[in-house]
Order: structure tokens, then C-alpha cells, then sequence
């Protein structure tokens, strides 16, 4: 039915070049569609977000760490499930450091995938999404910061 | 002569009727294609699914949630789907558009929610108990 066109033939239904370009159309069109619908809405940052906000609320309480956190962080015994009601997923990490002001003073928990808190701030396509929040905070007539990082690479 | 000229003008409309109903064809299927696949349905229920799980996250004990679902609701009508637009498996959120599109996501915050979906304000509820 279809002929393919010769040199000085005047019969010409289509010639290679046609099917080609079909080809062409067919394969971007094809291509297209599965791009838009494998597409992914990123929540990673908001999740980061979250996560820090009720990292940071679960240590602190008008303005005062809270002593119960503060001293299960010192004596390493710290959970984000039970003290904080934070299941920290495989693809997330949570962390909370309490220092002194002047530093002689550091305790840090942390639980989650580490890899994530190394990618935290790359340019690498696909790196995790981050949130760090700095709290200054009265502890004992003290002046001490609370820092908080929530990382989140949870996109699935 | 003459009846060659006739026979190859005749012959000339001929193949280019054929072109023009092969491209035709092609068109017609890019176009079946398009409609086939061309589907935001799962887009749409991934989004619900983080927007609900996130929602999930950032809520403490005692709250209750009251948001829109009129997309998500057109969207499994549009499929004859009925059944349960939302519900909650564990950690995990799932939203239907199908009986065969679903999606699901997990959330963080260790608190049991109930999610609820009312056809007729299309609002989704999420209670966090």
C-alpha cells in the first residue's frame, strides 16, 4: 500500500523521511506525557520546616528550655518518639544542639539518615531539603542557644 | 499522451489522498494517545496525599483539620469512582481516585488521625486525637 519513494518516481505516498519525522513527533509527544506524569510535588522543604518547628517547640516552652528535655539530651536518654511525639523516618534526620553562650557548655541529640544533614545546602540535583532554626534561650540565668536542624529528603 | 497525462494526474491525487489520510491517522493516534495518558489524576492524588500528610505533621493532639476537597472529588467522580477518598493506614495517608489509582504517604508526627471526606460539602475533615 505505502510506497517509499524512489529517485524520478513519481509515485510518492511517503518517504522515509516522513516516517522519520512521525517517528520524531511520536517519540517527543511519548516522552512528554511521561515526564509530566512521573513528576513529584515537593513537599521536602515544608517537611523540613515542620520538623524543626516541633523539634524546636518539644525543647522549649515560653522562652525556657524545658529541664525534663534538657536533662534527658545531657544524659544521652533524649527520644524524638517518646519526648517529642516525632517518628523521624528513614529518609529524615532531626537534630537539636543546646549550648552555652560561651560554649563550655554542648549537648546534642540526633536521629535520622546523616546523609542528609551532609547534603544539607548542596547544589547537587535531588539533595535533601533543610531547615536550621537558632533560638537564644534563658536556662538557669544563663543565656543559652538552641539550634535545631530538620532535614528532609522524603519525596516518596 | 494524453490518456498518460490523464492516468498519472489521476494517479498523483490518488497518493496524496493516501498522504493525507496516513498523517490524518498518525494525528488521530497522538491524539487517542494523548487522551489515554494525559491523566493529572495521579499528580492530583500525590499532592492531596503530602498536603493531608504534611497537615497531619504540623497539627498537635485535639485539633481538627477542615479543608477542601472539590478537585479530588471531581477527579474520582470524573473515574465513577465512590468508595473512600481518604483514609488512613497507620502512619501512612492514602488517597483513591480509582480503585486502581492510589497514592500514599507517610507522616512523622506519631498521632493518631482520623480522616473523613464529606461528599457533600467536599470537605475533608482530619481530627488528630
Amino acid at each position: 500500500m505505502m510506497k517509499i519513494n524512489k529517485r524520478g518516481s513519481s509515485n510518492k505516498i511517503l518517504t522515509i523521511w516522513d516516517f522519520i519525522l512521525f517517528g520524531i513527533i511520536a517519540i517527543g509527544f511519548v516522552s512528554a506525557v511521561f515526564a509530566v506524569n512521573s513528576k513529584e510535588v515537593d513537599f521536602r522543604q515544608t517537611e523540613a520546616e515542620i520538623l524543626a518547628d516541633k523539634v524546636m517547640g518539644c525543647v522549649i516552652m515560653n522562652g525556657e528550655i524545658i529541664t525534663e528535655k534538657f536533662d534527658k539530651i545531657k544524659n544521652n536518654v533524649f527520644d524524638f518518639k517518646e519526648d517529642c511525639k516525632i517518628r523521624v523516618l528513614e529518609n529524615l534526620f532531626a537534630e537539636v544542639v543546646i549550648k552555652k553562650d560561651d560554649e563550655s557548655e554542648k549537648f546534642s541529640y540526633s536521629d535520622g539518615n546523616v546523609f542528609i544533614k551532609d547534603l544539607c545546602g548542596s547544589d547537587v540535583k535531588g539533595a535533601p531539603k533543610c531547615s536550621i532554626k537558632v533560638i537564644q534561650v534563658k536556662y538557669n540565668e544563663m543565656n543559652y542557644f538552641v539550634e535545631v536542624l530538620g532535614g528532609s529528603n522524603h519525596n516518596k | 499522451m494524453k490518456g498518460f497525462l490523464k492516468m498519472n494526474r489521476k494517479g498523483f491525487i490518488k497518493d496524496n489522498i493516501i498522504s493525507i489520510g496516513l498523517v490524518i491517522i498518525f494525528l488521530l493516534a497522538i491524539l487517542f494517545f494523548l487522551n489515554r495518558t494525559s491523566d493529572f489524576g495521579s499528580f492530583y492524588a500525590q499532592a492531596y496525599a503530602k498536603k493531608i500528610a504534611m497537615m497531619i505533621n504540623s497539627a498537635e493532639s485535639g485539633m481538627t483539620i477542615i479543608f477542601d476537597g472539590t478537585e479530588l472529588y471531581e477527579y474520582a467522580k470524573e473515574r465513577g469512582y465512590d468508595g473512600n477518598l481518604v483514609e488512613i493506614d497507620g502512619s501512612l495517608v492514602i488517597v483513591r481516585m480509582s480503585s486502581k489509582l492510589s497514592r500514599r504517604f507517610e507522616f512523622f508526627n506519631n498521632v493518631v488521625p482520623i480522616v473523613s471526606f464529606d461528599k457533600t460539602t467536599k470537605k475533608i475533615t482530619v481530627s488528630i486525637t
